[in-house]
């Protein structure tokens, strides 16, 4: 921690006292915007579509009228067995720049013009980095939401038919507050998943060369700044600034969701 | 009412099976596409890339294992490495932690647990620097130790063994004791044979944790002979270009072994997954 006041000099072991220089540097450090910016785009795009989708989605497994429900889950579950690099191989093919990749087929189709994802505005950067990401997290994120659903009591689903309840009214009157541990649960994770993502930015720009701060992550940065321009006092600087922030979110969350769901892991 | 069910049936199942088909493609495409070796074909088609049986070939395969002396096999060596011993340390340790904070009493007890569980909201990504100089002044940058140590023995480990720890039978503790049984070995003898779907659930979590980890044993690792898969397979990712021959079937190997564990476990795998991060 103490790192963030010190310049290095040369050699990681030569150290000078530098009081908070390095943490004034951050004001009028250009680079630190794009960062920053992309990775809470980032995790905004990633706690809106796991969220959804995973509530969704969970909704129909759970349903026993759903036909392959235990195939589809494993299939839908099974991306998150890989590593990020696997993935980066795969999405990096993906969101190339060429005509006949599917995504650019589609906006083809939809009479668009056809992109360099990874290469073109920061906004599509950050779209490539959800889109990899979820295909990694969703499948976990459903089998939180598909637990929280089975223990919803069924007296609970028997009674609303009894009143005559829609699907609509059984969604938002009995899965939604039965599942709410979960979404704050899920949230919480995606929120701090999301600030700390590094891997997917690093595997689909390789080695961390993202164009133009297209791409680039909090986390990546403060890496290349370490690993890359040897600024380790700088860098430090800056994790302990995130470190804040993270700790800030997360009293944010407490307080505003009550406090001890702090188990589990990204 | 009838014909309703047939309607939902109809579309979730059109629904899912395409949700499936985003979920397994790029496995089907990874696996397709390494036993091509005209890679030229796979840039210039991208993804809807159409196959001729006589386009397919073993040589991407015999290129990765010959590739640079089979610097891959030592990855894959690393890799294996890696994973048991994180996996072997992580349940002795956290095993051990969770179950005596459990079962006895002791002074600052309720402290140690509060300090144990808030390491877990303290994320890798804010301690690589301080860990990075730790490693550098142990001499443990580049070793098997340095990857593994540091984070082999997590809160999340202990947090889980402690939950499950909660529903053993104190009285069979008495029981041993009267016996004239030690602690140590009511742990071992007594104890570890109740928890034993907790050691399994733990340890296929930990050794996918271990196995598929990125940012660490980048870190750390600083020789290509000592990187472990994930490190070294990202290496043929370059901006300048990237090796897809051996890439892809790269990949392909790495992603066996993980896949087999899950299929072999699939409901061990999906009841850890939940009881560590939700309960109810």
């Amino acid at each position: 921690m103490w790192s963030g006041y010190y310049q290095r000099i040369e050699g990681i072991d030569s150290w000078a006292f530098v009081g908070l220089d390095n943490y004034k540097r951050v004001s009028s450090d250009i680079n630190i915007k794009p960062a920053v910016t992309n990775s809470i785009l980032f995790t905004i795009g990633i706690l809106i579509v796991n969220v959804t989708l995973g509530v969704l989605i969970a909704v129909g497994l759970n349903n026993k009228k759903t036909l392959f429900r235990n195939g589809f889950r494993s299939a839908i579950y099974l991306p998150a067995l890989t590593s990020i690099v696997v993935a980066g191989i795969f999405f990096r093919l993906f969101f190339a720049g060429t005509e006949t990749t599917p995504l650019n087929k589609f906006m083809t189709m939809l009479n668009l013009p056809t992109r360099e994802w990874l290469y073109d505005t920061k906004i599509t950067g950050v779209f490539a980095l959800v889109v990899t990401a979820t295909w990694r997290w969703l499948g976990t994120n459903t089998l939180y939401f598909l637990c929280g659903l089975q223990s919803i009591p069924d007296e609970l689903f028997e009674a609303a038919e009894i009143d005559g309840a829609n699907s609509f009214q059984k969604f938002w009157n009995i899965i939604i507050p039965g599942l709410k541990p979960i979404l704050i649960f899920v949230s919480t994770t995606m929120v701090y998943g999301g600030l700390r993502m590094f891997g997917e930015s690093y595997v689909l720009w390789p080695r961390g060369s993202t164009p133009g701060g297209i791409g680039v992550t909090i986390v990546l940065y403060i890496y290349k700044t370490a690993f890359t321009h040897f600024d380790f006092g700088y860098a430090s600087a800056l994790s302990v600034l995130l470190f804040i922030f993270l700790i800030l979110i997360n009293v944010l969350f407490i307080k505003l969701f009550g406090i001890g769901k702090q188990e589990g892991r990204a | 009412m009838k014909k309703h069910h047939v309607a939902y049936r109809l579309a979730t199942t059109v629904v899912f099976s395409l949700l499936s088909i985003c979920a397994l493609g790029p496995f089907v495409y990874l696996f397709i596409a390494s036993f091509v070796e005209d890679m030229s074909q796979v840039f210039k088609n991208g993804l809807s890339l159409k196959i001729e049986m006589d386009m397919l070939s073993l040589n991407n395969y015999i290129l990765l294992f010959t590739k640079n002396d089979g610097l891959y096999f030592s990855w894959y060596k690393n890799s294996l490495i890696i994973t048991v011993l994180y996996t072997a340390i992580s349940l002795f340790f956290s095993s051990l932690v969770g179950y005596g904070v459990t079962m006895y009493d002791f002074k600052f007890k309720k402290i140690l647990v509060v300090i144990i569980l808030s390491t877990m909201m303290i994320p890798l990504e804010i301690l690589m620097l301080p860990l990075y100089r730790e490693m550098l002044s142990f001499g443990l940058l580049n070793t098997y130790t340095g990857v593994v140590m540091p984070f082999a023995v997590s809160a999340f480990a202990i947090y889980f063994f402690m939950q499950y720890a909660q529903t053993l039978p104190k009285e069979l503790m008495d029981a041993a004791r009267v016996d004239g049984c030690g602690e140590f070995r009511i742990f071992l003898q007594v104890m570890v044979p109740i928890m034993i779907p907790a050691f399994g659930t733990m340890a296929i979590l930990q050794a996918m944790t271990a196995w598929n980890d990125f940012l660490w044993p980048l870190i750390v690792m600083s020789t290509n002979k000592n990187f472990t898969l994930t490190v070294g397979l990202q290496t043929y990712l370059s901006p300048y270009g990237n090796n897809y021959n051996a890439l892809f079937a790269g990949a392909v190997l790495s992603v066996i072994p993980i896949m087999v564990l899950f299929l072999a476990n699939q409901k061990t795998f999906i009841s850890g997954l939940t009881v560590g991060g939700v309960k109810g």
